[in-house]
């Protein structure tokens, strides 16, 4: 499964989830992981239709999306909503 | 915490308006003797004299002599008074004591109401008293306007300050900190110390973090300064006062519908909103950052601080603008208004001075939650509007005299 991780420079929220996810796929080691920059990667913004709140992280089942988190979450929220997502 | 910080906010706030410790009015004991100036055709004068009739009311203790300055007799003494008081203006012209005013507006009654109180409780020589009296005023029959000893405290750096303006103190912390978590600049520091924690540099990120910091707090402490000086030549105009707090109420309302828009939104996070504007300052942000020369990194980090804060200004602008109008309703010593504004430049640095600190430490840097960036829209958003209002309807609450 991959992980895309749509974040920019100037988001302090972007700052508080890159540290939380680098806690959370720790325990998840099964993910691919790509980052995107919201100002540099302007075509994936498109592709996967960002809105406009950051940070955007969506999760991939081959090409079909099973899962998209947009803003903060908490640990605890991340751990709700992957469920056993990678187990 | 968040809790935590929201109650402490909300507590501090609701007692800076409604805190009703007043001094303590001593036990009235002394005739204050008041002698009033005049001319029946001045328009000030009769303003005045409405004013003394209405403190009348209010101090048994309190004698009333009114000297119409066209009689000759009169004019005579009047020319007397003013000369011991090496004074050469004109009529409205009050004297308390050893203390002269000269002309009248609100503040003059507010601060000739100060002499009663202070007077009733202290022994006193009346100068013109004297002078009817046929004796000749000594240095120290004059006094100064001013506080009496019971009723100002010295606060470290601000100085001596009356107890009724202890409020303002509290005041600065909470709009301080409030205005603080606004987050329309934060993540620039947050990008700068990003980037100087990814170089392992700890040397370059104290100095230039520091230097940012430090040039931010300057920028702030300097449009407020200057903002003090416009707003204390203009404290005494109803109009303006109305303005503002109409002005202050709508950016309070601005950002209550703001903190509603984003409560709605499920997911608290950055706005993309001037993403390519961000971008453009990120990227001068990069460049100075990995710049060979010190100072020119120096430089930019400045110019960078300074331009940043500028736009904050415009972002924020209604809570340091408010704060700064409120200190100009009290009579200060000048060094107490500018410690007010370092005080307010203070806590509005506070937690970037803590990301700054926390960076430093573990090498690594944490951004402020949106949630906070939420609340404190909720926070700001109330102290305006409530200001606003009572600025318009009830100008003695606003500011914060008690």
């Amino acid at each position: 499964m991959t992980v895309l991780r749509f974040t920019a420079v100037w988001c302090p929220s972007c700052l508080i989830m890159k540290s939380r996810w680098r806690a959370f796929f720790k325990e998840r080691p099964g993910f691919v992981m790509v980052d995107y920059d919201y100002d540099d990667d302007s075509d994936a913004v498109k592709t996967y239709g960002i809105g406009d709140v950051l940070p955007v992280m969506i999760v991939l089942d081959g090409t079909r999306e099973i899962l998209r988190l947009v803003g903060e979450k908490t640990m605890k929220e991340l751990e709700r909503f992957f469920g056993g997502i990678g187990r | 915490m968040r809790r935590l910080l929201k109650v402490v906010l909300l507590s501090a706030f609701l007692l800076s308006l409604f805190n009703t410790a007043k001094p303590v009015q001593a036990s009235v004991s002394y005739v204050v003797v008041l002698h009033f100036f005049h001319v029946d055709t001045c328009v000030n004068c009769a303003a005045e004299e409405e004013a003394l009739a209405e403190i009348a009311t209010r101090y048994a203790n309190l004698v009333i002599h009114t000297y119409e300055v066209t009689d000759p007799d009169n004019a005579a003494l009047f020319e007397t008074v003013k000369a011991a008081f090496g004074d050469v203006s004109g009529t409205p012209y009050t004297v308390i004591g050893g203390v002269a005013f000269s002309g009248y507006n609100d503040q003059t009654k507010r601060d000739i109401e100060t002499m009663i109180v202070r007077y009733s409780d202290e022994e006193h020589s009346d100068v013109v008293g004297m002078i009817l009296d046929g004796q000749t005023p000594q240095p120290s029959d004059f006094d100064t306007f001013g506080y009496g000893n019971g009723d100002v405290i010295d606060l470290p750096i601000i100085g001596e300050v009356p107890i009724e303006s202890l409020s303002l103190g509290l005041a600065a912390v909470v709009i301080g900190v409030v205005d603080g978590f606004n987050p329309c600049a934060m993540w620039v520091l947050l990008f700068l110390i990003a980037l100087l924690a990814d170089m392992g540099n700890r040397k370059r990120m104290w100095i230039l973090g520091g230097t940012f910091l430090l040039a931010s707090g300057a920028m702030y402490f300097l449009f407020m300064a200057a903002w003090l000086n416009v707003a204390l030549s203009v404290a005494e105009v109803v109009w303006i006062r109305i303005l503002i707090g109409i002005v202050a109420f709508l950016f309070g309302v601005r950002n209550l519908w703001k903190f509603f828009k984003k409560a709605k939104q499920a997911d608290p996070g950055c706005d993309v909103t001037d993403a390519k504007q961000k971008k453009k300052t990120a990227d001068r942000v990069k460049e100075i950052v990995r710049s060979g020369s010190f100072w020119f990194a120096i430089g930019g980090i400045v110019l960078l601080a300074v331009s940043v804060n500028f736009v904050e200004l415009a972002c924020s602008a209604g809570l340091p603008l408010l704060y700064t109008q409120l200190l100009a309703y009290h009579l200060l010593p000048s060094g107490a208004y500018y410690g007010f504004i370092g005080l307010y430049v203070l806590f509005f640095l506070l937690d970037d001075l803590l990301v700054f600190a926390v960076a430093m430490v573990t090498m690594r840097v944490s951004g402020v939650s949106a949630r906070y960036a939420k609340w404190s829209m909720l926070v700001g958003g109330l102290i305006m509007a409530v200001l606003g209002v009572l600025l318009v309807f009830f100008p003695e609450i606003a500011t914060l005299r008690f």
